[in-house]
């Protein structure tokens, strides 16, 4: 961080903390590439757990109470292994100006570390939002009432909550994909979800960092989902973007019913503005006209040419419910922007010994075409 | 008894012609070329392969080449790899010093380059080179060999190459199916950086730029560290085929003009000449104007220098480069080439042929062979580098290549 640009007495610190050893894997797995914008934690009672991450921060809580061993759904015992190493997670958190906080509510260490953490940090005053995944419903009624104990408890303060349903995480998958791949595929999408919002956060003031808002975003009753597209070649921007709508799996409706979505585009290259105003307009387009839309704009050399969206959409009311827990009415049209005439570039036609390659993209221009035809240089 | 001989076979498949390379390091070290094989390439475009058919036939021929002028049978290869598909970066890791009260070890060391290059990849991609760069310990900075510095920290920066899976093995089918197994892929600008840079240009800075037919690759060198590489996929083919289309003549007119006349400076002709072609069986053979010709390749070249000098600055190291640019590969032949590439970008500027190695000189004293001639040094000093740790019973990183001697002689 650039000390000059440090402001005396502001807090400056963006902190990960993962929770419980699901929580810990998944903050393990983002440390490499973003240990450089945010510090990233790991917390358990379980010492195993915490030996065997990567994780250059660790913080054993309860070593007393629990005896190093997990915590178990054993509110009481929560409660004391909290107090008990509550002053080392305070001094942690003292610098500390947002806080990520990511783990599982099914029941284990998360469900009681995280509502915990949550109180802690309110009373800090550090903006926070915790990352969180409500259980399968195979998985059973005490569970699933556990799960909504430790989230009605996140939801008494302050506090961002973006809470991931695994049912509908795992909505889409064929009958016979093995469930090592399964929850490979939850654990991508909570990373994912977790990494857009570093990149929300940690972008320069014109690019993000609008703290309220978010707050307001993740403040909103319902389910968040994720939509993540890559693309490449001619109007990748618009084809990324338009996938990773797709890729949430919401209908017409449940996409009119969304409260807030955070939008991050992740490119090596540059997008000009009336690219990236037709991929807001095709987001906003399918939206209500109240919702709150953030975006942030990433340069990674490594994406080169291609791009990477990732639309993460808060307020989606639980599978087959809309906000007041009603069955959801079906809609038959929504309101859509009127098709747009388009001029078609003949120039771009003439790309000789090329005619059958993908094109060589730089900013949006395609190097295959002769430089005198792009430049529009007269040869005579 | 008679003594294995020490060889090595460089392949370098190129858009425009298939290179093959076989030497031999002789008792003293030196390096010896015995057989060189080039045929023009068939089934790749910009790089990458999209005819194995054609692309097995090429190889063959150029590898049955080099046999016959060696007399010497070979069965296996290092390759060249390259294409828009090749992306890199710099990664870096932080890990305690595993035991602070002797000092940083060679574990230690492997340990945060191996952290550094956990990098999350796409399912299609996979890491081509790590290339370690430098360490730090606790706060000190730039250190090369940290062994045996005390500290509790330890930092590693690497530089990661990384590239599309199946582009790769599309190009293993291609050599196996040519009868040849493939020993490692080496990229092809590092290749041919050891061939035509020499160390003092590694310390100031210096910009190796490989102008092949269907990419540019270079890669910047600063305190003999690989800083940065890049894959651009224009090259050569799209000189000819600018010319092509401003002339409207066949591809072969085009790329006998191109290599016949062409100059990357339209203001050094004053006047204008008309050219003649030989092939004039399907297009008119005169009537063809040397200032058109020229201004196609000016706006081209000027459009690739403009590309690589705004990368450069970007990345943080224009400022950097004390040696200038190191131009090689088929494309730095046209003429003029240099002085444009001075006049955009402000740097001294030179033609790179292969050094340091003997053996049928006459032929391979040409910017066209440095990839051949790098893949074949390479070869040679990993060979040296793993036998030496054989000898400690240390670990080679399986994906090592430095560019640097000094860094394979102070590891390993």
């Amino acid at each position: 961080m650039n000390k000059s640009a440090q402001t005396e007495g502001v807090k400056q610190k963006i902190a990960l903390w993962g929770v419980g050893s699901w929580g810990i894997r998944i903050a393990g797995s983002i440390q490499s590439e973003y240990q450089q914008r945010v510090e990233v934690v790991g917390v358990d009672s379980d010492v195993q757990s915490l030996i065997c991450s990567s994780l250059v921060h660790k913080i054993i809580i309860g070593e007393k109470t629990v005896r190093s061993r997990g915590l178990r759904r054993d509110t009481g015992k929560v409660e004391k292994a909290f107090r008990e190493s509550e002053a080392k997670i305070k001094s942690k958190l003292a610098d500390c100006r947002a806080l990520l906080i990511v783990g599982g509510l099914g029941g284990g260490v998360g469900s009681g570390v995280i509502p915990a953490l949550c109180n802690c940090a309110r009373e800090l005053k550090i903006f926070t939002i915790a990352f969180v995944t409500h259980p399968f419903k195979f998985e059973g009624k005490k569970k699933n009432l556990l799960f909504q104990k430790a989230r009605e408890e996140i939801e008494k303060g302050p506090v961002g909550l973006a809470c991931f349903s695994l049912d509908r995480l795992v909505g889409r998958i064929e009958d016979d994909t093995p469930h090592e791949e399964v929850f490979r595929h939850c654990d991508r999408i909570l990373k994912e979800a977790v990494e857009c919002m570093i990149s929300y956060l940690t972008a320069p003031p014109q690019r993000g960092g609008d703290y309220a808002l978010l707050e307001s975003i993740f403040s909103s009753p319902g389910e968040t989902v994720m939509g993540i597209r890559e693309a490449a070649g001619p109007n990748h921007l618009i084809t990324a973007v338009k996938g990773a709508l797709s890729a949430l799996s919401l209908n017409a409706t449940e996409l009119g019913m969304i409260k807030g979505v955070l939008l991050q585009l992740e490119t090596g290259g540059s997008i000009s503005f009336r690219r990236l105003e037709q991929a807001i307009g095709a987001v906003s387009g399918v939206l209500s006209e109240d919702v709150d839309l953030l975006y942030t704009i990433d340069k990674s050399k490594e994406k080169g040419e291609k791009i990477m969206v990732r639309i993460m959409a808060a307020g989606v009311p639980e599978e087959g419910e809309n906000a007041a827990g009603q069955a959801i009415p079906v809609t038959l049209t929504a309101d859509r922007p009127p098709a747009k005439q388009t001029e078609i570039n003949f120039k771009r036609l003439a790309r000789g010994m090329f005619v059958n390659t993908d094109p060589t993209l730089f900013e949006g221009e395609d190097m295959d075409i002769p430089t005198f035809v792009r430049k529009g240089v007269s040869l005579e | 008894m008679t003594q294995k001989r020490d060889i090595i076979t460089g392949l370098d498949v190129g858009t425009t012609k298939i290179c093959a390379l076989v030497a031999e390091r002789e008792e003293n070290g030196d390096i010896r070329i015995l057989g060189v094989g080039t045929y023009p390439s068939r089934g790749l475009r910009k790089g990458e392969v999209i005819n194995i058919t054609e692309a097995v036939a090429s190889i063959e021929k150029a590898v049955s080449q080099a046999e016959n002028i060696c007399e010497f049978e070979v069965t296996s290869v290092i390759a060249g790899i390259t294409g828009s598909h090749i992306q890199s970066f710099n990664s870096r890791a932080v890990l305690p010093v595993a035991n602070p009260s002797i000092g940083v070890t060679r574990k230690d060391m492997f340990r945060a380059i191996d952290a550094a290059q956990a990098v999350p990849l796409p399912r299609d991609r996979e890491v081509l080179h790590v290339i370690p760069q430098e360490f730090s310990v606790d706060d000190r900075k730039g250190i090369a060999d940290p062994e045996g510095m005390e500290g509790v920290r330890l930092e590693a920066q690497v530089h990661l190459v990384s590239g599309e899976v199946a582009a790769r093995r599309n190009l293993v089918n291609c050599i196996t199916q040519a009868g040849f197994e493939v020993e490692e892929f080496v990229l092809q600008q590092l290749a041919s950086s050891l061939a035509v840079v020499r160390k003092e240009e590694q310390q100031s800075g210096v910009v190796l730029v490989d102008i092949g037919g269907g990419t540019t690759d270079y890669v910047y060198f600063r305190d003999e560290i690989i800083r940065h590489t890049r894959v651009l996929g224009v090259g050569g083919d799209h000189l000819t085929n600018d010319i092509s289309l401003g002339m409207k003549l066949l591809l072969r007119q085009a790329e006998e003009l191109k290599k016949k006349y062409g100059s990357a400076l339209s203001d050094r002709v004053t006047g204008d000449d008309e050219l003649a072609i030989l092939d004039a069986l399907v297009r008119p053979a005169t009537g063809l104007s040397r200032k058109k010709l020229d201004r196609i390749i000016e706006l081209r070249l000027t459009e690739l220098f403009h590309l690589l000098r705004r990368d450069l600055e970007e990345e943080g190291h224009f400022q950097s480069i004390g040696s200038g640019l190191v131009l090689t590969g088929g494309g730095s032949l046209q003429k003029d080439i240099a002085a444009l590439a001075g006049q955009i970008t402000g740097l001294p500027v030179r033609i790179g042929t292969p050094f340091g190695v003997s053996g049928l000189r006459e032929i391979i004293d040409s910017p066209i062979y440095s990839t051949a001639v790098g893949l074949v040094k390479y070869g040679f000093l990993r060979r040296s580098s793993t036998d030496r740790s054989r000898g400690t019973g240390d670990r080679v990183p399986g994906v090592l290549f430095n560019g640097i001697k000094r860094w394979l002689d102070r590891y390993f």
